[in-house]
């Protein structure tokens, strides 16, 4: 090994250690404690599969796996066609146009939490303001109740989500516009394409890259979702909105079930990896 | 020669200096006290100061542990063995944590204490194991309701009720569309919008209904009139009577907002809201009484921390002697009594600041009313509850189908 290498691995090694300490070792712990009955003070006992096949008859768990697939279903558009909207609209580098990014970015500098509770202030049927604009405009007889069904509950957070989290896609897709050479437009242009055209055979295609960059994003934050539905619904109507993450929270540090817990992260970190796949082949196809 | 007495010199003020050191080492006692309750910080001050004033080398240090935090952080923890010495935790998470042998007994020191007659027994029961005592009553909850007499009064009632009958008939009486809209802006009651709420709450209409949820040797006894009638007193209370909104039983209902701002004339509260009312709605006469009942016996769930030395303590006298101080008059008074929290021994209710709020006199009476559901799997037990109470009260199951099925899910929970 040459110096040169020797030195390299040394610059390295504080970074190694810390993913070593930090992820690979909680990572394998948790493995190893899906095949446990763990108690926080007497010895483990070793129950090989017991936990997962706990698990997959629990109805929670898998009930809380749907949900957060519809969660991520309803999400991740409305995330995505915020976002492009407002990139499209702003595309220019007009001085209008920066104060308004500016102004839809900052809900996302915003805490999950922070935003969640002025979205219930908002929303609620009670004391909402929401509400009471609709009730005075006439647009609705009684307060509209906006979490007492799967449904609105599950668009309630991700108008929520939408609004807060936007602004980090569109600056995604603004800057993956940027990249898009003038060129390309001027001889379109020349041409005769008009507006359609070019969005549809030149715009869309060139930003695909980024595109899928921006859903994978908003796809892994919509499955990895906790903060906005404990504050707002707390997993109501009926454990309708409880989530997966909801659920191993629950299960681990309210149930004192800690290895069916990590069973459940275990499962649900391979559910993850499995998409990542998916993902890491769809931006290569971007790429193409 | 000079190198010898150099290294003679320098291994004797090195061996000086370890001697010191360990000897300081030996003397000196850190405590750690954990307790979500940030009033515990006065205590622990006052505490050293004590100590510092006996001579004694003793020091206690603080964390305050967010509600949310104080399972898993003791569980994280007692499995790397570092539990603090002293932790004030929920008293329903107790029987869990007593069968992880996690707290240390406290038997013979709790029959010494002069006070033990006035600690209420109810709580205490929740940290007994085969005859052993392990943890005292500190802070103390007691689910009651807040009654806003101003509202009541404009009505034409001058007592708060006290049975269903009553409860219905002010809550009907109450509930109004005040600005003529078509909406009502005035409700008499509100259902309960969480799982610890349906039993800090609901569980003392069912045993003041002559029902329980767990009898002895952990029998399930939901099932029964009793706890049909309380499910459909709930349906009722928003479909028939129409004194309580469906959205109340919603995690976003904020039933504390709607209370001090007169939207809300009977609200499920406790003595924990004293402080804040003070601040929040100083104007609104609001009178403190037990949950209504339908046989004349009321009850109120006994909730609020107990104070215990975890089988990891380093120092078990010593740790023994913060509680003791912790629980003397003194810390109790000027800490906890000042802030209108309410004190574990009654002997001391007769204290200055509860002169100051009457108020708080209503606790003593309300105190001896106290019961707490003893499980290791109670924390099991309350989601699958509101799962089933609020289906009742949804009409999505009948009353009949939600007390059964909810009572199988009881029975699942204390099974495993």
């Amino acid at each position: 090994m040459d110096t040169n290498m020797r030195k390299g691995l040394l610059y390295l090694t504080p970074v190694a250690l810390l993913i070593v300490i930090f992820f690979i070792v909680p990572v394998i712990s948790m493995f190893h404690l899906s095949f446990l009955e763990w108690s926080p003070t007497k010895a483990n006992t070793f129950v090989f599969f017991e936990n997962y096949i706990d698990l997959f008859h629990d109805s929670h768990f898998l009930q809380s796996f749907g949900n957060t697939l519809l969660y991520t279903v309803i999400v991740t558009p409305i995330i995505f066609f915020m976002a492009f909207f407002f990139a499209l609209v702003l595309r220019k580098n007009t001085g209008s146009n920066v104060v308004y990014r500016v102004i839809f970015f900052i809900p996302f500098t915003i805490s999950f939490v922070a935003a969640s509770y002025v979205w219930l202030w908002l929303l609620s049927d009670t004391y909402g303001i929401l509400n009471y604009v609709l009730l005075k405009v006439g647009i609705v007889e009684k307060p509209f109740n906006f979490f007492n069904e799967q449904f609105r509950a599950m668009m309630a957070v991700s108008m929520m989500i939408g609004w807060k989290t936007q602004g980090f896609s569109m600056l995604l897709l603004l800057s993956g516009m940027a990249g898009i050479p003038n060129e390309v437009y001027e001889s379109a242009a020349i041409d005769g394409a008009g507006r359609v055209r070019v969005f549809f055979r030149i715009t869309l295609p060139l930003l695909r890259p980024t595109i899928v960059l921006a859903l994978i994003l908003s796809l892994a934050g919509s499955f990895r979702a906790f903060d906005q539905f404990y504050v707002m619904t707390h997993g109501n109507p009926l454990n309708r909105t409880m989530t997966l993450l909801m659920y191993i929270n629950r299960v681990g540090f309210e149930y004192f079930e800690v290895g069916k817990s990590a069973a459940a992260s275990v499962a649900f970190s391979l559910f993850l990896l499995g998409l990542s796949v998916l993902q890491l082949k769809a931006g290569r196809y971007g790429r193409d | 020669m000079k190198k010898i007495i150099i290294a003679v010199v320098l291994l004797s003020l090195t061996c000086a200096l370890f001697a010191n050191g360990g000897a300081d080492k030996a003397d000196s006692v850190e405590l750690r006290i954990w307790n979500r309750n940030a009033l515990m910080e006065g205590v622990v001050k006052m505490f050293n100061d004590q100590m510092e004033a006996e001579g004694k080398d003793v020091r206690a240090v603080f964390e305050v542990i967010p509600y949310d935090q104080q399972v898993p952080k003791f569980m994280a923890a007692l499995s790397s063995n570092t539990a603090p010495d002293v932790y004030s935790l929920d008293l329903v998470q107790y029987p869990y944590f007593l069968e992880q042998d996690a707290f240390a007994p406290i038997t013979k020191q709790y029959e010494s204490l002069s006070f033990k007659d006035a600690l209420p027994q109810g709580n205490i029961d929740v940290a007994r194991k085969d005859g052993e005592v392990y943890a005292l009553p500190y802070e103390l909850d007691l689910s009651t309701l807040l009654v806003n007499m101003d509202i009541l009064r404009e009505a034409g009632y001058d007592k708060p009720p006290a049975t269903w009958e009553e409860y219905i008939e002010i809550g009907m009486a109450v509930t109004k569309d005040t600005d003529g809209d078509g909406n009502i802006d005035q409700w008499g009651s509100h259902l309960l919008n969480s799982a610890g709420g349906n039993m800090f709450w609901g569980l003392p209409y069912l045993w003041g209904n002559g029902g329980a949820m767990i009898g002895p040797g952990e029998k399930v006894t939901y099932d029964s009139k009793a706890t049909r009638e309380v499910y459909q007193l709930w349906y009722d209370m928003v479909h028939t009577y129409k004194m309580a909104p469906e959205s109340s039983i919603q995690s976003d209902f904020n039933a504390y907002n709607m209370f001090i701002s007169g939207k809300l004339v009977m609200y499920h509260g406790g003595n924990f809201n004293l402080t804040s009312l003070r601040t929040d709605a100083p104007e609104i006469d609001y009178e403190i009484v037990p949950i209504p009942s339908n046989t004349g016996r009321h009850y109120t769930f006994g909730g609020g921390n107990l104070i215990g030395i975890t089988s990891q303590s380093k120092d078990f006298d010593a740790a023994w002697s913060f509680i003791e101080y912790a629980l003397s008059e003194e810390p109790l008074v000027e800490v906890y009594a000042k802030d209108y929290g309410l004190l574990p021994r009654t002997d001391l209710f007769d204290n200055k600041y509860y002169r100051e709020l009457p108020r708080m006199m209503a606790f003593v009476d309300i105190l001896p009313m106290a019961k707490t559901p003893i499980s290791k799997n109670y924390n099991k037990i309350y989601d699958p509850l509101l799962y089933y109470i609020n289906s009742s009260i949804r009409g999505e199951l009948s009353v009949d189908e939600a007390v059964t099925q909810g009572a199988r899910a009881i029975a699942e929970a204390m099974e495993d």
